[in-house]
């Protein structure tokens, strides 16, 4: 039976910062304790793998590095269509570039969940490496808290 | 005066990277240049790792193939271990590699091509994209997105949920395979048959309009580089190379993948990070080759399962030799996707698929080990060597987009030619000289080893480096 909602995390491990969204999961899914019909899902850098991932869902959250303008470490909270109309499109990479056409197309196809929340979080350092940079690092309890409180 | 053209953002495919198109005195397209522009940090990242985390590490490469890196990494892993592993793990690790080459195929069909070749070389880009061939083709782009995702859960059912799963591991598989999860697989794949059928009659419905793009996308002969079965049939997950030519005369066969770098030697362009493979008797760069797809098909002689074999017929009919226009990637993506679907089939009902013997335990027994698979887009070579704590000492891969870059080169010099005019970039032409890259459906993330998903630039420039003409799509 497919849960009710589902938390995304989005990313790539060995890119330090890139790979927050999927840190934020992996906490959120070791720690336990999310309500039930809530289920995490680790989707890494797999871009397309998303659509499927939304399809029969109520609600959806999905975490993500983010270039927003904003300084290292702040995060935003926002929905899909805001991200068009506050232009805060995020280009670095395909997989994020591609996360808003691939909720357009879920819409397209009628398989988008009504609710869709995306935490971006604004990231210092994307280069080779396994470490969240400090600024990160510092407020990772504060994504881990806010994601599960979007969920919840 | 002469003159160089660069275009921005190549919609579409991963990777940073730019094309620029340069013009010689007269105005005319002199040569055009595939630059990709990050480094290869990635074999240097992996320097003090063991070797059996290297299948999980190498899967979070990229997003899009990430089962291809993984099982070209526990194969090189088997060669250190220095075992075979058990029978029923290779079938499910085949079966892993087909469920990835139907998702990939489908994706580039279905989202990177179809658009192109539905909605025209010159619809309104704003039109001309997965979104808008939903708008007008909405069954289509269904069909699309359900059989990518017939081809992600045959990875899901296999490997697990997530999408870099650790599975396939040095010596075998961590985990059997559930007859529920068989059956369902089973149950779904008359489905995955009809929607690829219907694709390749649609393909074949629609590339009479495409003729001058037939003529100029990278037509021209090279050589072809993938491996074979032992009995020369076409074959994805493991054996002998072959390298055949233009006229499909076989120039070398029954290779030993491991020793790759005997056969195939590296040259550096000074534009672009991304190193040019050539066939080493033939020099560079007239030992040019391709890899994938069309590759693969030319290479054979035969698929060995009877629908591909079928579609195979008309594939041979378009050429007396090799098919040489990389338009036809696309064509042979579509056999391919029946062929594995053949196999899957033909895999899941093998009396030993459910076998719990899946794994052999050793100890590294080689320092140095090549593992080599045929990636959707081509040939993946994934070489390590470790120490006697089985740490990465040096690691190397190469990558299809790599093996195919010196033909993606030539390919966009060709169609530059024919289609850009003048000193400005017009949206027709500029599609067409994307889609010469898209036809090759390169990973650029893979094949800079950036460990990241980037876009594409392209620009137009003259011989003094002045920007005459630039597009933005975003």
């Amino acid at each position: 039976m497919t849960a009710d909602t589902v938390i995304i995390g989005l990313g790539n491990l060995y890119l330090r910062d890139e790979g927050v969204g999927v840190r934020v999961v992996r906490a959120l899914s070791e720690r336990g304790g999310l309500p039930e019909g809530v289920e995490t899902l680790d989707l890494g850098t797999g871009g397309l793998t998303v659509l499927h991932a939304l399809n029969g869902r109520r609600r959806a959250v999905i975490v993500d590095c983010a270039m927003m303008g904003e300084a290292p470490g702040a995060w935003r909270r926002f929905g899909p269509d805001e991200v068009q109309s506050r232009k805060v499109t995020m280009r670095y990479s395909l997989h994020e570039g591609d996360l808003m056409q691939t909720l357009e197309l879920a819409r397209k196809l009628g398989e988008c969940p009504a609710d869709v929340r995306i935490i971006g979080i604004q990231p210092e350092r994307v280069e080779p490496g396994e470490e969240l940079s400090p600024a990160l690092q510092e407020r990772f309890e504060e994504y881990v808290r806010a994601v599960a409180e979007e969920a919840g | 005066m002469s003159k160089t053209i660069t275009i921005d953002p190549v919609t579409r495919i991963e990777g940073h990277s730019k094309i620029t198109i340069h013009l010689d005195d007269k105005g005319k397209v002199e040569e055009a240049r595939f630059h990709v522009t990050q480094f290869r940090g990635f074999e240097k990242f992996t320097e003090g790792r063991p070797f059996y985390e290297m299948p999980a590490i190498t899967a979070r490469i990229c997003g899009i193939c990430p089962i291809s890196h993984m099982l070209a990494s526990a194969k090189a892993g088997d060669e250190l271990l220095a075992v075979r592993i058990p029978p029923a793990a290779e079938r499910l690790r085949r079966v892993l590699h087909m469920g990835q080459t139907v998702q990939s195929h489908a994706l580039s069909f279905f989202h990177l091509s179809s658009p192109d070749l539905l909605l025209g070389m010159d619809a309104d880009p704003v039109e001309r994209h997965i979104l808008g061939l939903a708008a007008r083709h909405p069954d289509l782009a269904r069909d699309g997105v359900w059989l990518r995702m017939y081809g992600q859960q045959i990875i899901e059912h296999l490997a697990g949920k997530r999408i870099h799963p650790a599975w396939a591991v040095p010596g075998g598989v961590s985990r059997p395979l559930s007859s529920e999860s068989r059956d369902q697989i089973l149950e779904q794949t008359p489905r995955a048959f009809d929607i690829a059928q219907r694709a390749l009659d649609l393909f074949l419905s629609v590339i009479e309009k495409f003729e001058p793009e037939i003529e100029t996308f990278a037509n021209f002969p090279t050589l072809f580089f993938s491996q074979v079965t032992r009995n020369g049939e076409l074959e994805l997950y493991d054996g002998p190379l072959r390298i055949t030519d233009a006229k499909r005369k076989i120039v070398a066969d029954h290779i030993d993948p491991s020793s790759y770098d005997e056969h195939i030697g590296e040259a550096s362009v000074p534009w672009s990070y991304l190193k040019a493979p050539f066939y080493r008797p033939m020099g560079y760069p007239d030992g040019i080759y391709r890899v994938g797809p069309l590759a693969r098909l030319n290479n054979a002689d035969r698929c060995g399962t009877p629908r591909a074999d079928a579609a195979l017929e008309a594939f041979r009919a378009l050429a007396k030799g090799a098919v040489l226009s990389s338009f036809y990637y696309h064509h042979a993506r579509l056999i391919e996707i029946l062929y594995a679907l053949e196999q899957i089939e033909a895999l899941l009902k093998h009396p030993d698929i459910l076998s719990p013997r899946v794994r052999a335990a050793a100890e590294p027994n080689r320092t140095d080990g090549v593992g080599v698979a045929e990636a959707p887009r081509g040939t993946l070579i994934h070489h390590y060597r470790i120490n006697d704590d089985g740490q990465i000492t040096w690691a190397n891969l190469i990558v299809a987009t790599g093996h195919n870059n010196l033909a993606m080169n030539r390919g966009i010099t060709q169609a530059a030619k024919k289609f850009v005019k003048g000193s400005s970039l017009k949206e027709g032409a500029l599609n067409r000289v994307e889609a010469v890259i898209r036809c090759y459906d390169p990973c650029l993330s893979c094949s800079t080893h950036a460990l990241g998903q980037m876009a594409l630039r392209v620009q137009l420039m003259d011989r003094e480096g002045h920007v005459l003409d630039e597009q933005k799509r975003v």
